[in-house]
């Protein structure tokens, strides 16, 4: 029996009903009157200089509102790591869709006819649209040398590692464009009030990381800028930084309209114009024993970050710290670049950094195996980190380490040795339908890297407002459920039902700033904040009982398990005593802070080593798939996959996070294809042609957890909502190896891929032989 | 224009332009903002609705098809206040997260259950398909139909809206000279012969999407979907299928008839497009586009299939590859329209069999598609038609294989020699090593599987 009353039950969620029902109101369901439409002037270049622009002069220009770098009423900036991503291009144009001009109109129509009446004046220039360009730095696209950050991790002696390994294996890994396709697209409502403020209602992850680039941009003082979240229908990394972007232009045109402006991205729009996963290219080299131990490490990680930094540094950091997995080496060097190139930034996707550090490593790990002729399973488990381990930055692990549990427990669970066995004999016989089967284990730092989570000072605010004790926190409700699991917290610390507690959604003027909803910090941190907010209102109100009765703070006693106090031989609910405090002394509320455990090895960022994170979840996943052999085409069928994410606090919402995760990694390994054309723009902006999993691109599913309570998280809980996308495309491009016998090192692996390979192999096999036929061709 | 229509059991009126979409009426008019708009051209299904006891795409119904319509949104399945099961359930499996594509999920459900009361996995992820959700991996949403099926949520009487009045849409006088909404195929011919070139609408699931990309007009149109002589399909005395022009894919796919004689193309109705997709889509549409990657065409070439084209002069016959002259462009007069489709009563124990690769599994464009007939005379090959889609600008014959191969007799080397001239005959300019191998395998596949092994499809 569970010691809890409402942690680990998976209670319905508090805002299905409203989602079930279509009552709940996304930015686009807003009934805003008067308000107008706003639109972007992009650029069509990757790169050259604005000089103007050329408006038709048949177009009554009066009636729109127009407006260029030099109506931003702040700093031309969207201010997120760096304040270098202009609100408006200036003179340099960077990228193909840049922002250059605004305009709001009083209808669609207008604004359109607006849009083809102006054209800009861009005088171009050569661009770096590659990563190999990028590098050459021929074309400067950031600074001097196009390097948007670059990060060193050194352990132990690398030299010395490969001169003791039997073998040497070497590798470079690439993966692709990928875009979030959250189902609602970015939009935002700017509304300028009478007094001076600006109200920006959004779909938004992070309200705070709005308000601070509004404030910057729009030269405002903090209490006239007003963020509030309606629903925010999916997010994925795609609006933590793309809406202070939205925010910006929005608030902008309205205070220049002096109207509330609408600006709701359609999905061509959203697709062409929003950051995706940053491209990769990573290279491996690894010194291995003939037993299968890993003496040496050397990584080189690059990504390929767009034209302006966007999240590009903090994604860096997590890749390099993420991309010698979940093993025990002891000689690593890593280095983490990232490279400017004329394309769109790229930025924030669910993993951040560490599914392309993943990708790499767990091919890396399997292309080892396969040359020592080893399972790759078993050199995995050779391996593997342990409680007592350290990683190559200088976190030695104490507890928590639990990747041998759940790949053993995966493996098991998918009979992943039997059929990887069975398969790999099956490819003899030339099926046309072949099948395959492949795993990875991955792990994922819960929060912020480094020293983020404490020097970020959240805060959570727990009230009492019309009988409800509320949980206000800007940390968003996007589908991954905080809205029920921080009130499942904070009713089990104030030992009251799920019903009398409520989470508003984020409005600055109410919440206090937990911090963005991002890093897979919500439950772990952020809960464990609400915890402490909890703790802080039960005591509250424990004083309040002492003075009622006349008595010290210590004569009344809280009785957590029945959510009551007991004071001078009588017994007092919580929530009568909420309600007496608040009919005696008016409002009532309480604030927590994150107080976790004490680090000895501080993160130390000028050395990029220490403790980067409080807690590691662990993940495993088996992929079992079916390659039809006449068209290429490569379906998931099985896919088990184990999860150690410390205390399960809504076991339902954890198995349905990890499956989403699961299949957007899959989608990402190889459906989801998306490149670069030659003129600098994303090869797609349609649902018909960017593809994601639909129910028949999808596997069957077997999820489990295991649960170790982690010290730093609320209730025990580690940070999961990412995680899930960094292990299923190296999982998927191994049980394509089972079943294909060839090696694939980049993902899309789309079946034009797959065929090439495989023809590859065939001429491989046939110069071998010394045959001489000159035509590939089966026939 | 004023259209009346009926959503959620009540009759409401609207007066908007002919071309707006139902997903507006619904959101802007109406305020019924459950539906939700999520890409605008099908594909997501986050804006489903019933409309007329089918599942549909919202943002591709034009308002002018929608007169006199029965609409059922999420808002009528049930509401906060008064939930049906089928949302609590929704809520209680975990199968919501965002709650964006919710809405559209519930109501394909809905009428999933309505229809299959008690639909396998396999049912489920297939009606399913045209929905996508980004947050879940779909496994709890599978839960709730599965939860609710066994509740006996289909088979639980609900209340029926009543018809709706009203029908056809008044048009403003300045509209009228514009836009036309027939009642019945002569007056719809008549139409034509006074404003020849008016648009036709049909299912309208490529003008919408054309619309929004600049390659349409919504200026004019003529609304011919409605016409119950353009969904017929009947067996003639001619010797051929007669199949309407506005039959859809889900018509085609269950069409008894379509089944026996021309199982090619039932099943490759089923492969394009999802179920609010092929619940609109129709072959005369589908033919009419004349896109290269058009899946219908391609099994209608090697059925050897007419177009029947009609005008208020008369009619006439056009094969398929004459019709279909180039790409975007067919062989159809200004004051003509395709009534139906003839095809030719197979001859008996002849195969046919259609194959389509497309990106992923569901609702998605061919990246290469083979269609095949045959005739043997024993062993030897008495007629053949081979087709390829989605490699050239328009679907064609490979009629170079085909003659070589006639008269041959099909054994093992032939079939090796007919998957090479196959792929050799294919030109495609993109991908093109790739897509011929595939087209190499797929005419083996066909003589290996559907003529030696006897098996269907």
């Amino acid at each position: 029996m569970s010691k809890f009353r409402v942690i680990g039950k998976s209670v319905p969620r508090l805002d299905g009903m409203h989602k079930a029902t279509g009552r709940m109101r996304f930015v686009g369901d807003y009934d805003v009157p008067g308000h107008w439409v706003g639109g972007i002037v992009r650029s069509d270049v990757p790169r050259g200089v604005l000089k103007g622009f050329v408006k038709d002069p048949a177009f009554e220009w009066s009636k729109v509102v127009f407006a260029t770098s030099g109506d931003v009423p702040g700093e031309n900036f969207v201010h997120i790591v760096r304040d270098d991503y202009p609100v408006l291009a200036e003179k340099r144009v960077s990228y193909v869709t840049e922002a250059l001009a605004l305009i709001a109109a009083p209808d669609e129509k207008t604004l359109r006819a607006a849009l083809a009446a102006v054209k800009p004046e861009i005088e171009r220039l050569p661009a770096a649209l590659t990563p190999e360009e990028g590098l050459e730095a021929k074309v400067k696209v950031w600074g001097e040398d196009n390097i948007l950050d670059e990060y060193h991790v050194d352990c132990g002696d690398v030299e010395k590692g490969f001169a003791e390994a039997d073998v040497i294996v070497e590798g470079t890994y690439e993966t692709g464009l990928q875009e979030q396709m959250y189902l609602e697209p970015q939009g935002a409502v700017a509304i300028p009030h009478e007094d001076g403020t600006i109200e920006i209602v959004l779909s938004v992850q992070c309200p705070y990381y709005v308000h601070n680039a509004a404030v910057h941009a729009l030269g405002l003082p903090k209490e006239k800028v007003l963020i509030r979240q309606p629903a925010t229908g999916g997010g994925f990394g795609g609006k933590e930084d793309y809406p202070s972007m939205m925010a910006v232009w929005c608030g902008l045109l309205a205070m220049k309209a002096g109207r509330p402006v609408k600006l709701i991205y359609d999905r061509e729009q959203d697709l062409q114009v929003t950051p995706k996963r940053h491209p990769s290219k990573t290279r491996h080299k690894m010194g291995l024993k003939k037993d299968g131990s890993i003496t040496a490490m050397e990584i080189d990680v690059l990504l390929d970050g767009g034209a302006y930094t966007t999240l590009t540094r903090v994604i860096l950091q997590r890749a390099t710290l993420h991309a010698a997995g979940v093993y025990k080496v002891s000689n690593v060097k890593i280095r983490g670049r990232a490279v400017a190139t004329n394309t769109p930034p790229t930025g924030a996707f669910r993993g951040f950094g560490a599914p392309q550090a993943f990708f790499a490593v767990e091919r890396h790990i399997d292309k080892a195996a396969s040359l020592l002729g080893m399972d790759p399973l078993d050199l995995r488990v050779k391996n593997l980190l342990h409680n007592g381990d350290s990683f190559p930055y200088r976190q030695r692990m104490e507890q928590g380490v639990n990747a041998e549990a759940v790949l053993s427990r995966a493996a098991a669970l998918s009979g992943y040795r039997e059929k990887r066995a069975r398969y790999a004999a099956e490819r003899e016989q030339n099926r046309r339908v072949r099948r395959g089967i492949g795993l990875s284990v991955v792990m994922h730092g819960g929060g912020f890297t480094g020293s983020g989570e404490d020097s970020m000072g959240s805060i959570v605010r727990i009230d009492f407002e019309d009988d409800w004790f509320r949980v206000l926190s800007s940390s968003v409700e996007m589908g991954q459920g905080s809205a029920t699991i921080l009130p499942m917290i904070a009713a089990e610390t104030l030992g009251v039902e799920l019903e009398n507690v409520t989470a508003p959604p984020a409005d600055t003027n109410l919440v206090p700033n937990s911090g963005p909803t991002v890093a897979s910090r919500t439950t772990m941190f952020v809960g464990a904040t609400t915890y402490d907010a909890c703790l802080n209102m039960t005591a509250k109100l424990g004083e309040f009982l002492a003075e009622e009765n006349d008595c010290s703070a210590s004569e009344v006693l809280w009785e957590w398990e029945k959510g009551q106090y007991a004071v001078k031989g009588k017994t007092v609910p919580i929530l009568e005593a909420a309600r007496n405090f608040v009919a005696q002394r008016g409002q009532l509320s309480s604030e927590g802070t994150y107080k976790g455990p004490e680090s000895e090895n501080l993160w130390d960022d000028g050395k990029f080593s220490g403790d980067a994170y409080k807690g590691y979840s662990w993940l495993a996943t088996v992929v079992e798939l079916e390659v039809d052999m006449d068209t290429y085409e490569a379906n998931p069928i099985d896919v088990a996959a184990v999860a150690e994410i410390g205390r399960v606090i809504h076991p339902s919402l954890a198995a349905g996070q990890i499956a989403g995760g699961v299949l957007q990694s899959i989608g990402w390994a190889h459906i989801e294809d998306l490149t670069i054309t030659p003129e600098g723009r994303y090869s797609t902006s349609h649902m018909s042609s960017y593809l994601v999993p639909t129910t028949l691109d999808t596997p069957r599913w077997t999820i489990e957890t295991i649960e170790d309570p982690c010290p730093a998280g609320g209730f025990g809980a580690k940070g999961m909502g990412e995680m899930p996308c960094n292990g299923s495309a190296p999982a998927f491009l191994s049980a394509l190896d089972n079943a294909l016998g060839v090696f694939a090192d980049r993902i899309p692996a789309t079946g034009e891929y797959l065929f090439g390979l495989l023809m590859d192999k065939r001429a491989e096999n046939e110069g071998e032989s010394e045959k001489t036929r000159s035509d590939l061709d089966a026939y | 224009m004023r259209i009346e229509l009926t959503v959620n059991g009540i009759l409401r009126s609207v007066d908007v332009d002919p071309m707006t979409r139902l997903l507006d009426i619904l959101r802007d008019d109406l305020r019924l903002t459950g539906t939700k708009e999520g890409c605008g051209e099908g594909e997501c299904g986050a804006c489903s609705v019933v409309m007329n006891g089918k599942v549909v795409t919202s943002c591709l119904v034009p308002a002018m098809q929608v007169g006199g319509s029965e609409i059922l949104t999420i808002e009528g399945i049930g509401t906060l206040e008064a939930p049906s099961e089928l949302q609590v359930i929704f809520n209680e499996e975990g199968a919501i997260h965002c709650g964006f594509c919710t809405p559209g999920m519930i109501v394909a459900s809905h009428d999933l259950l309505e229809k299959n009361p008690d639909p396998d996995l396999s049912a489920i992820r297939r009606e399913l398909s045209g929905n996508i959700c980004r947050c879940t991996g779909y496994e709890k949403i599978y839960n709730a139909v599965i939860r609710a099926a066994k509740e006996s949520y289909g088979r639980k009487p609900k209340p029926r809206p009543k018809p709706a009045a009203g029908g056809r849409p008044s048009f403003t006088s300045e509209e009228s000279s514009r836009y036309f909404s027939p009642a019945t195929l002569d007056e719809a011919l008549e139409i034509l012969k006074r404003n020849p070139g008016t648009p036709i609408l049909a299912g309208a699931t490529d003008i919408v999407v054309d619309l929004r990309g600049g390659r349409a007009t919504d200026e004019r149109a003529m609304d011919v979907f409605g016409l119950p002589e353009l969904h017929k399909i009947y067996k003639g005395d001619d010797g051929f299928i007669h199949i309407g022009s506005c039959a859809t894919n889900d018509e085609l796919e269950g069409d008894p008839l379509i089944n026996e004689f021309l199982p090619a193309l039932a099943h490759c109705a089923g492969r394009c497009g999802g179920p609010a997709v092929q619940n609109r889509a129709t072959v005369g549409g589908n033919l009419c586009t004349a896109s290269g990657a058009g899946d219908l065409p391609v099994v209608l070439l090697v059925l050897d299939a007419y177009a029947l084209l009609a005008s208020a002069e008369g009619e006439e016959r056009v094969r398929t590859e004459d019709f279909v002259i180039q790409y975007r462009r067919t062989a159809i007069g200004p004051d003509q329209l395709v009534k139906e489709i003839l095809i030719p009563i197979p001859a008996a124990g002849s195969k046919q069999v259609f194959f389509k690769r497309g990106s992923r599994k569901a609702l998605t464009l061919s990246r290469a598609s083979l269609a095949a007939y045959l005739e043997l005379d024993g062993n030897k090959v008495r007629r053949l038609r081979l087709a390829a889609g989605s490699m050239s600008p328009i679907p064609r014959r490979l009629k170079e294989t085909e003659a070589a191969l006639i008269g041959e007799t099909l054994d093992a080397p032939f079939i090796h020699r007919a998957a090479r001239l196959a792929s050799e005959e294919i030109s495609p300019r993109r991908q093109a090593a790739y897509r011929k191998n595939i087209t190499g395998n797929l005419t083996r596949r066909f003589f290996e599987e559907t003529v030696l092994g006897g098996g269907g499809f």
